[in-house]
């Protein structure tokens, strides 16, 4: 036994036992039985499938339900029991790190402060929609190594899963998520509610960003999204059922924004290079149906959210990735640079349209850091012995 | 055999193995939620819940022996729900006994036995989560370590907590109730 004790008030402790052990003594009743337990059950289990499942019926034999799911144990914390967490609105820890981006950070999820519990270390991209988690890893051993797999987390327990998916995207305001399903359906997701947004894409295009929603019926909010067809080039796909394809000499694309009132659009890409052995990239105006610019200096990722700039990298990195990022403007002019004195920079995103968040290694440590874009004033946010090279301590989102 | 049947035998295990449990450790899980909840019926429907979702993670749940320590975190959590639903917020627990409630021991003085209840009470007027940590450290007989991890929060918390309750207790039980002042 453990009892507790203590030099100040242990008296008081050994009261509270006492109290304890008296007050339930007599109590050594079994009230329930397995056919209460499991009706119980059930009724749960129909509660999250229909919470899952939402209007969608056509895709609900898409989603596996708990029972069948594969787990991937070796990417779970061993002998350890998938944490048992509350819904959101409950009492949570604090995570204790003042960033104001969805951060996954081991097997926790970092929302506006506050930590929700993964089931295991191995996300890489996570969403809180409303209750529930929406969180993707890849499967790392056995028949279904490398296989993409998006599952929903509730209590800190996994409840439904699509498997072998693409990577699933999460839009910039974090409400929405999107990825293709095993049969070809591009599935988007939010808060208690999903639909399926076609499947008339080439077998091997897989969504990039989306933007607008978070609704993405067509006759509610309506999404786009935003597909690299690899060898092919890149297209979007709406919530009309619309497909267009863009910048004939793209390759990739790589990040998405729109205007709130959806007037303006920005895509970045990966572009084919006018000389042998050199990549460019460029950010492709939608309204005006033009590349804004272009570069060969350059790799431009994610734009900020108030459209005005772009995170550029390194474009010859090798190893694990780039020692720099840049802010250019929509101009590409450079007005910002970040290199740490060793290592490299790992995921980089927009905390607001002034400051990027980015984790960095430095070799040894993985440090999470805030790069405001009109000074040189970094902050550390936070540091962990987590991690290597290949898979980061932090990945913001 | 077929897979069918394979399939009926590990699905006819598995519910063997949870009925086991459920036999098992049904009246300690009973007497936690009750001091959780401080209500019997409040604690027959959190345990009824906290089960039925142990019984669907019962395969993710690898180790047999930490299975206590999911159910109880459960419990927590589906109390931390309950807590916070403005129609509950507004019940308050009784000085009386209803019935079906466990009776404290007949055979212990009076005097300790009104200490007991006023420690009782004052263990019941704490918010649900300090009461989680008191419940678990003093009858559960968690270290401090064991606590934070159930309820999925620091050991400092963990302490202060502990500290607060006891605080409590001796600002609010009568003097000459206090331990070792027993006649």
């Amino acid at each position: 036994m453990n009892r507790p004790t203590g030099p100040d008030g242990s008296e008081w402790e050994h009261a509270m036992s006492d109290t304890f052990d008296r007050r339930v003594r007599d109590l050594r009743e079994s009230p329930l039985s397995f056919d209460a337990v499991t009706t119980t059950a059930r009724r749960i289990r129909r509660r999250r499938q229909a919470a899952v499942a939402g209007g969608v019926i056509a895709v609900a034999a898409a989603i596996t339900p708990v029972a069948l799911i594969a787990v991937d144990r070796d990417d779970a914390r061993s002998g350890e029991l998938p944490p048992a967490t509350t819904t959101p609105e409950v009492d949570r820890p604090d995570s204790g790190i003042d960033v104001g981006v969805p951060l996954i950070e081991g097997d926790t999820l970092t929302v506006d402060g506050t930590a929700y519990d993964l089931p295991s270390v191995s996300y890489r991209a996570a969403a809180l929609l409303g209750d529930r988690i929406l969180a993707y890893r890849t499967v790392r051993e056995g028949p279904n190594q490398g296989d993409g797999v998006v599952e929903v987390i509730e209590d800190g327990i996994v409840t439904d899963a699509w498997q072998k998916t693409t990577p699933m995207i999460v839009s910039d305001s974090g409400q929405t998520v999107a990825f293709r399903m095993a049969d070809g359906e591009l599935m988007t997701v939010w808060d208690d509610d999903q639909v399926g947004m076609g499947s008339d894409f080439p077998p091997d295009a897989f969504p990039v960003a989306i933007t607008g929603g978070p609704n993405c019926y067509e006759v509610a909010d309506g999404c786009t999204v935003v597909f690299t067809d690899p060898g092919a080039g890149v297209f979007t796909a709406d919530s009309h059922g619309i497909t267009d394809t863009f910048a004939g000499d793209a390759l990739a694309a790589r990040d998405a924004w729109s205007s709130d009132d959806g007037a303006r659009g920005l895509v970045t890409v990966l572009r084919q290079s006018g000389t042998a052995g050199a990549a460019c990239s460029g950010i492709w105006d939608v309204r005006a149906n033009e590349y804004a610019f272009t570069t060969c200096d350059y790799v431009v990722e994610s734009i900020a959210p108030d459209g005005r700039h772009v995170i550029a990298t390194d474009l010859y990195a090798d190893g694990p990735g780039p020692t720099w990022f840049a802010v250019l403007d929509l101009k590409g002019n450079e007005v910002a640079r970040y290199a740490p004195e060793s290592g490299f920079v790992g995921r980089t995103v927009w905390e607001d349209p002034a400051n990027i968040v980015a984790s960095v290694f430095d070799g040894a440590r993985w440090h999470l850091i805030r790069q405001p874009i009109d000074s040189g004033s970094l902050e550390e946010i936070t540091s962990s012995d987590d991690g290597d090279e290949i898979d980061a301590a932090y990945y913001p989102q | 055999m077929g897979a069918v049947t394979g399939r009926g035998t590990r699905a006819e295990r598995r519910d063997a193995d949870f009925t086991d449990y459920l036999t098992a450790r049904q009246p300690a899980l009973l007497r936690t939620a009750y001091l959780l909840t401080g209500d019997r019926h409040q604690a027959e429907d959190i345990l009824q819940t906290s089960l039925a979702k142990l019984y669907l993670a019962w395969d993710k749940v690898a180790d047999r022996n930490a299975t206590d320590a999911y159910v109880r975190r459960i419990m927590v959590n589906e109390i931390n729900s309950l807590w916070r639903r403005p129609w509950k917020r507004r019940e308050h627990s009784t000085d009386v006994i209803p019935e079906g409630e466990p009776h404290p021991d007949a055979h212990v003085d009076a005097s300790r036995r009104e200490r007991d209840g006023a420690l009782w009470e004052i263990v019941q007027s704490l918010p649900p989560k300090a009461r989680a940590v008191v419940v678990l450290r003093y009858y559960e007989q968690m270290s401090e370590a064991e606590t934070a991890d159930a309820l999925g929060i620091s050991v400092g918390t963990v302490k202060s907590q502990c500290s607060r309750a006891i605080a409590a207790l001796r600002d609010r039980v009568p003097a000459d109730l206090h331990p070792g002042q027993e006649s």
